[in-house]
C-alpha cells in the first residue's frame, strides 16, 4: 500500500507552510488555495474519514480550527470564516485522509457555498425525523456497535495520476456492502 | 441602548433560541443540556441537520472552547447517523462564521448536510499561488514565538479548556476577550493596524451601529474585530 499523500506531508512538513503544530495535529496553508490564507487542519494519525476519529481528537481538531479561524480574523483581516469538512467521495473529498478546511472570507472573494433551500413539507420532515431517529439513539449514546460505516473512502493515494478505474472498483465494492445493511 | 441590551433583544427575537425553548416546534433529532440537533426545514438536501448550542452565541469565537469541541463531536455523530439512516455516501460538516461567510442567523450553528454525488455543493476551488505569496501569508499568520507558545499551550488539552472555563466565568459579558487571550499574539502593533482597517470597512456597513461600536471600543478595545463580525447581525 502506498503512503497517503497527506501522510507524506506529515513526514515532510519542512517543505510546506505549517502555521501550527502540536502532538495531535497540524495546520498548514493549502498549496492550491481557494483563497489566500486557506488553511488545512489535519490529524497526524492516518484516518480516512472523520467518523473514524475519537471524540477526544475531534474536540481537539476543532478547537484548533477555531484558533486558526481567529488568527485569520486577526492577522489577515478576514470578515468571516468557513469551516468545511467534506466526508466521502460523494461529498467531494479528494484526499484519503481527514482534512478540515478553514477559509478566510472577504467581500467578493469569488467563493460561493450557498445552497438553494428546498421546501420540505411537514410530512416529509416527520418521516425523515422518524427514519433518522432509529439510528441516532444508539449513536449518540455511544452504543453504536457497527464501526464500519459504508462510506466511499477515497482510495489510498488518490493523486492527480491515479486512475478512475481504481475508484470505480472501490465504489462497486462499497455499494455491495451498502446493500447488506438492514 | 447598550451593546448588552442589544444582545438581549437579539436573543429575545432569535428564532433558534425560541426553537430551543420549544416556543417554536421543530423536528428534533437529539438534545442534551448543551446542544440541540434539529432538521433544517429549508434544507440543502433532505436530512440536513443543524447543531445548535442551547446558549445564544453569535459567532464561533464567542463559543467557549469546550463547547466548540463538544459540538463537533455531536456533528460527527450526526454525520454518522445520516450516513446510516439515509444510506448516503457522503456528508459535509459546514460552518459559516459571519454574515460574509454565508451565516444567515445570529445564532451560531454547525450544519451537517447529506451529500449526493455531483450535487455541486461546497465545492472548494483550487487556485494557484506563488511561493512568495504563500510565504508572506505564513509570516503574517505566525511568528516564531507563536508556534513555540502554542506548542506548550496545546499539549494538555484538558487543562487548557479548564483554564478557559475559569476565564469565561471572570468575563461573563466579554466572552470574546477569552478568544483574544487564546490567540497567542505577542505582536500587538501589526494587529492593531489590521483591526483599525477592518473597523473602517465594517463601519461603512454599519452606520447605524456606531454607538454600539464606540462602547465596544472603549470596553474591549482588543476585540473590535471579532465583535464587529458578530455585530453585522445586529442590523
Ligand atoms: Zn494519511
Ligand atoms: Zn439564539
Amino acid at each position: 500500500m502506498t503512503e497517503c499523500d497527506v501522510c507524506k506531508i506529515v513526514n515532510n512538513k519542512e517543505a510546506f507552510h505549517v502555521i501550527y503544530e502540536d502532538e495531535i495535529c497540524f495546520a498548514l496553508l493549502h498549496e492550491s488555495p481557494a483563497v489566500p490564507g486557506h488553511t488545512m487542519v489535519i490529524p497526524k494519525t492516518h484516518t480516512t474519514i472523520i467518523e473514524e476519529l475519537d471524540d477526544k481528537i475531534v474536540e481537539h481538531l476543532f478547537v484548533v480550527c477555531n484558533k486558526v479561524s481567529t488568527i485569520l480574523f486577526d492577522k489577515l483581516g478576514a470578515h468571516g470564516t468557513n469551516v468545511i469538512v467534506n466526508n466521502g467521495i460523494d461529498a467531494g473529498q479528494d484526499l484519503p485522509h481527514v482534512v478540515i478546511n478553514v477559509l478566510p472570507r472577504s467581500e467578493n472573494d469569488g467563493l460561493d457555498f450557498e445552497w438553494t433551500p428546498k421546501q420540505s413539507g411537514q410530512q416529509v420532515l416527520e418521516s425523515l425525523q422518524k427514519k433518522i431517529q432509529i439510528y441516532s439513539d444508539p449513536i449518540f449514546l455511544g452504543k453504536d456497535e457497527l464501526p464500519d460505516i459504508k462510506i466511499q473512502k477515497p482510495e489510498q493515494s488518490i493523486t492527480k495520476t491515479s486512475s478512475n478505474n481504481k475508484i470505480e472498483k472501490k465504489e462497486n465494492y462499497q455499494i455491495n456492502n451498502l446493500k447488506r445493511l438492514p | 441602548m447598550s451593546a448588552q441590551e442589544i444582545l438581549e433583544l437579539q436573543k429575545k427575537n432569535c428564532i433558534f433560541c425560541k426553537i430551543i425553548a420549544k416556543e417554536i416546534p421543530s423536528y428534533e433529532i437529539y438534545s442534551d443540556e448543551k446542544v440541540s440537533v434539529i432538521l433544517d426545514i429549508n434544507p440543502a438536501h433532505e436530512g440536513h441537520c443543524l447543531i445548535l448550542p442551547k446558549n445564544h452565541y453569535q459567532i464561533l469565537p464567542q463559543v467557549p472552547l469546550d463547547l466548540i469541541g463538544y459540538m463537533f463531536t455531536i456533528a460527527k455523530k450526526t454525520s454518522r447517523t445520516l450516513l446510516k439512516s439515509l444510506g448516503i455516501q457522503g456528508t459535509t460538516i459546514f460552518v459559516a462564521n459571519g454574515a460574509l461567510a454565508g451565516q444567515k442567523a445570529p445564532h451560531f450553528m454547525i450544519h451537517v448536510v447529506p451529500r449526493q454525488r455531483g450535487d455541486q455543493l461546497f465545492k472548494i476551488p483550487k487556485n494557484s499561488i506563488s511561493a512568495e505569496e504563500l510565504l508572506s501569508i505564513k509570516n503574517k499568520l505566525v511568528g516564531e514565538q507563536i508556534i513555540q507558545q502554542e506548542k506548550q499551550e496545546i499539549e494538555p488539552v484538558k487543562q487548557e479548556i479548564k483554564q478557559e472555563e475559569v476565564i469565561e466565568q471572570k468575563h461573563v459579558e466579554n466572552k470574546p476577550q477569552t478568544v483574544e487571550e487564546r490567540i497567542v499574539d505577542p505582536k500587538e502593533e501589526s494587529k492593531k493596524e489590521i483591526q483599525e482597517d477592518v473597523v473602517e470597512k465594517v463601519e461603512e456597513e454599519l452606520n447605524s451601529e456606531n454607538k454600539v461600536k464606540e462602547n465596544n471600543k472603549q470596553e474591549q478595545k482588543k476585540d473590535t474585530n471579532i465583535d464587529d463580525i458578530a455585530n453585522l447581525f445586529l442590523n
